[in-house]
């Protein structure tokens, strides 16, 4: 899914190291670009990635943008929690993909506020620790779906599309 | 020589094995358990020893040595606490059986060395299989000590050799237990890395501006050192095939090598760490026991203050030995465990979160070394554990600049 750069204003508030914008040669053009001010029409969904490593955030920024989604970033569950209810992007919350081994608000607790406060919004965890255990344990809570780092793009790509069709799937 | 016949049963000039000989009725506890003896004289011998030894009182052994295993003997003995060598005594034995038993009944005659320090001895080892320490005993009028013939002198051994055995397995599994609590990190951590490598590439295999690829490679390579690095920080968990030999060792290097590691265990944001390095003391050690007994220390005291509060590590040295304290601000240890924490498998945390080998393989490990472990604590203040290593003679202690 390619990102079409007359739709979308130039970043007031980059920050990533550079953003490219695309010509519009009409072709698809592989960008790397910064949170700016979305309105998220011709996006797929929007995603808030919670992550402590921003390299990790990064990486996920790439590959989900590239696809078409709509990204919002926190580096943990308090962040997460602070951002969606005052944060200044207009944020239209679709899925939600996290870790859950983070040093103050873990992702277990983060992911508790959300089931309650978001019912409707599918959760995704993604973590570099696979624990069979926790994974059912987490299945059975009712999350969606229990990734494994390192994950193929692919592998999240379909991912994050099948929680999304089970959200459009729940809102009626 | 005649070094299996020395050992044989059918000697017949190997004692009154049956007659003299007292099984050592002396344990390192309190409880002073007596075998029972087989004759009057014996009993005398057991009573009167067991009466005099005490538990803070060193066993006194002295070995007769005229025999590999006898040296053998005596490097294990000498590895364990609570056993002082007070004496040896060498002979030549000639190949001759007849000369030899005419040795056997007047030893002044014998070309023999014998040695004895101040202290009698509590028990005299025959390792010969002869009935030779008798002869001694009777030569030397030492104070009664008690004489186990061959067989018991091969249990002997026998016994500290197990030992000696199990203490090393136990530190394996020590450290096998250690690499369980720490793999979660571990995984974590370079499970992240390994995304951001794989993720970037995935992306590169596609991206055509040049600066986004170089920007993007340059994220794979920074990934790649992370893992390296980490890699590197657990080589000594390493298994070696055969014990390395000791080399000169910084104990401060190795408390900083070790704090690494321990960060593994627990996080390190809420505390707050001291180091007080008056000295770099360096000592004849291999490093990886040297680290592993640091870890030890570290993640307990880390752990003890729950992730909250002032962990201390302090270095320092007299003309003799090195000195090494690591202290903590947590609940402290109460004074009934204080004589339980050394034991193997006696621990205080949660099944599952602690093997209770911890302690026990660094005492052992420190024991090796001829050195000590002293521990201070106060309820609900904290606890410090202070460890003492012999300085290796090259050791220059220089004070902190």
């Amino acid at each position: 899914m390619s990102i079409h750069s007359s739709l979308i204003p130039p970043s007031a508030s980059s920050t990533s190291k550079e953003t490219f914008l695309n010509a519009g040669t009409g072709g698809s053009p592989r960008v790397e670009r910064s949170a700016g001010m979305f309105s998220g029409q011709s996006m797929l969904g929007g995603v808030l990635v919670i992550d402590d490593e921003p390299d990790v955030r990064r990486v996920i920024r790439l590959t989900l943008e590239k696809a078409g989604y709509y990204i919002v970033e926190a580096e943990d569950g308090e962040q997460a929690i602070q951002v969606i209810n005052e944060g200044e992007h207009p944020m239209v919350l679709d899925v939600i993909l996290t870790d859950i081994r983070m040093p103050r608000i873990n992702g277990l607790e983060a992911m508790t506020y959300f089931q309650r406060e978001y019912p409707n919004v599918p959760l995704i965890v993604l973590t570099g620790y696979p624990d069979l255990a926790m994974a059912i344990r987490l299945l059975n809570c009712g999350i969606t779906d229990y990734l494994v780092k390192p994950v193929e793009h692919e592998k999240l790509l379909s991912a994050v599309a099948d929680a999304l069709a089970q959200r459009k799937f729940h809102w009626f | 020589m005649e070094t299996s016949k020395s050992l044989s049963p059918t000697d017949s000039l190997s004692p009154s094995f049956p007659e003299k000989s007292v099984w050592p009725s002396v344990s390192h506890n309190n409880d002073h358990h007596t075998a029972t003896p087989n004759t009057p004289q014996a009993s005398h011998q057991a009573n009167k020893a067991s009466a005099s030894i005490t538990p803070e009182d060193p066993l006194r052994i002295a070995l007769s040595l005229n025999h590999p295993k006898g040296l053998h003997a005596l490097s294990l003995f000498e590895q364990i606490p609570g056993i002082e060598i007070v004496g040896n005594a060498t002979q030549q034995i000639s190949d001759q059986e007849p000369a030899r038993e005419q040795e056997w009944q007047d030893p002044l005659a014998s070309p023999s060395t014998l040695s004895f320090s101040q202290t009698s001895p509590h028990v005299l080892l025959n390792f010969t299989g002869s009935s030779y320490p008798q002869a001694l005993e009777e030569h030397s009028q030492l104070a009664n000590p008690e004489i186990p013939g061959p067989y018991t002198s091969s249990l002997l051994k026998k016994i500290v050799e197990h030992k000696s055995l199990l203490e090393r397995q136990m530190t394996q599994i020590e450290k096998l237990a250690n690499i369980g609590t720490l793999a979660c990190e571990i995984m974590h951590d370079i499970n992240n890395p390994l995304y951001v490598i794989l993720g970037f590439s995935e992306n590169l295999l596609e991206e055509h501006h040049s600066m986004a690829v170089r920007d993007q490679a340059l994220e794979v390579v920074q990934a790649t050192k992370r893992i390296i690095k980490i890699c590197e920080e657990l080589k000594f968990y390493v298994r070696q095939s055969e014990p390395k030999e000791c080399t000169p060792v910084n104990l401060t290097q190795q408390l900083e090598e070790a704090m690494k590691v321990a960060r593994y265990a627990v996080g390190l944001e809420n505390i707050t760490i001291i180091r007080a390095y008056s000295a770099h003391p360096i000592i004849l050690a291999r490093p990886e026991e040297i680290v592993q007994i640091f870890v030890n220390l570290i993640i307990n005291a880390l752990q003890a203050m729950d992730g909250r509060g002032t962990l201390t590590l302090e270095a320092d040295c007299t003309d003799r030995m090195a000195t090494i304290n690591i202290g903590d601000t947590g609940p402290g240890i109460p004074q009934e465990h204080m004589r339980k924490i050394f034991e193997p498998f006696y621990t205080t945390k949660p099944p599952g979160k602690g093997t209770g080998l911890g302690l026990h393989s660094v005492r052992s490990l420190i024991q090796q070394y001829g050195g000590k472990i002293l521990i201070q604590s106060v309820v609900d203040e904290g606890t410090t554990f202070h460890l003492e290593f012999p300085l290796s003679p090259e050791s220059v202690p220089g004070r902190n600049a």
